[in-house]
């Protein structure tokens, strides 16, 4: 659920900041000119056709100030409005936490490793068996800060066989063993066949 | 970011406190660890010149608590926590600090392949 509300938050703030420059660019450029005709602020207004826009929106507001089943959707719209707001608000205010790979967890402490060197390490323990380049190893951690994880590479080798496959995961024991990690990987020929 | 392994900087004039000393210890014994490349400081690490990489917070029961921010070789990474966690009480101990220690934390924040200098 945070995931998500960061990023709608992402998507709205991106989208606001077009809209706000688009905006500052028409201002800007209706500003150039005096009058009422051509490039002036009027002249966009009367392009952009604002007073029927404010004919129309003049009803619906009027048409929302007074009691009845519009009033009661406009209520609710309100109350939609706040609950997305606040929603966006948690997504841009939650403080964001590296998740760690857990090694050991007692009483004397805590050992705990980055997952994007981690990664990196098992893209360049696959990368030792011959023909094979990875793509991309990922480290996932275990859930509730318990020790280990999953660990999952992409890698491309010219002939996409279980020998090659078994292979890479033997590259990769030495770092799954010493961290707990389940390991996947996921090998696409050179041709494009799995 | 990684902190060149030297030695801290000496402030005899001043009495240093047992975070700081605690955390200085800490720092020395973890880059005299085999297997550790530096200290990784993090944001709070201002005008600490001899802990960088070490984050001291005190319990309520009156020890420190550690966390020691590490970038390491490529080894077995349990075995190395477990050693610098060693190394620390060690050092804690042998400085007469060691009733003060609390839990060590290390963080292995970057591993560094071999012949490759630290960023």
């Amino acid at each position: 659920m945070i995931l998500l509300a960061r990023g709608l938050a992402r998507l709205t703030t991106f989208l606001l900041l077009v809209a706000l420059a688009l905006a500052g660019a028409i201002a800007g450029f209706g500003s150039i000119g005096s009058g009422n005709g051509g490039v002036s602020l009027p002249g966009f207004a009367r392009l952009l056709h604002l007073d029927r826009l404010e004919a129309s929106t003049g009803e619906l507001l009027g048409a929302l100030e007074s009691d009845g089943p519009i009033a009661i959707l406009s209520a609710l719209g309100g109350l939609g409005a706040i609950a997305l707001g606040v929603f966006l608000l948690v997504g841009l205010l939650w403080p964001r936490r590296e998740r760690l790979v857990v090694l050991r967890r007692d009483e004397a402490g805590l050992i705990a490793a980055r997952r994007r060197p981690l990664g990196q390490v098992a893209e360049a323990l696959a990368e030792q068996v011959g023909d094979v380049a990875a793509h991309r190893g990922r480290v996932r951690p275990a859930r509730r800060g318990k020790p280990g994880g999953r660990l999952r590479v992409r890698a491309t080798a010219r002939e996409s066989t279980d020998a090659t496959r078994a292979a890479v995961e033997r590259e990769l024991e030495p770092l799954s063993d010493d961290l707990g990690l389940r390991t996947k990987v996921t090998l696409t020929g050179a041709q494009g066949v799995d | 970011m990684i902190d060149d392994p030297q030695p801290p900087a000496a402030e005899p004039d001043r009495p240093r406190s047992a975070r700081e000393r605690l955390s200085e210890l800490a720092a020395q014994a973890a880059l005299a660890t085999e297997g550790v490349v530096g200290l990784y400081p993090s944001p709070v690490d201002v005008a600490r010149p001899g802990a960088t990489g070490v984050l001291c917070a005190e319990r309520a029961d009156g020890r420190y608590e550690l966390r020691v921010q590490l970038a390491v070789k490529p080894v077995a990474l349990r075995e190395l926590g477990d050693r610098v966690r060693t190394a620390v009480a060690a050092a804690a101990a042998g400085d007469g600090l060691g009733d003060r220690l609390g839990p060590v934390d290390v963080y292995i924040r970057d591993i560094v392949p071999p012949g490759e200098v630290p960023a």
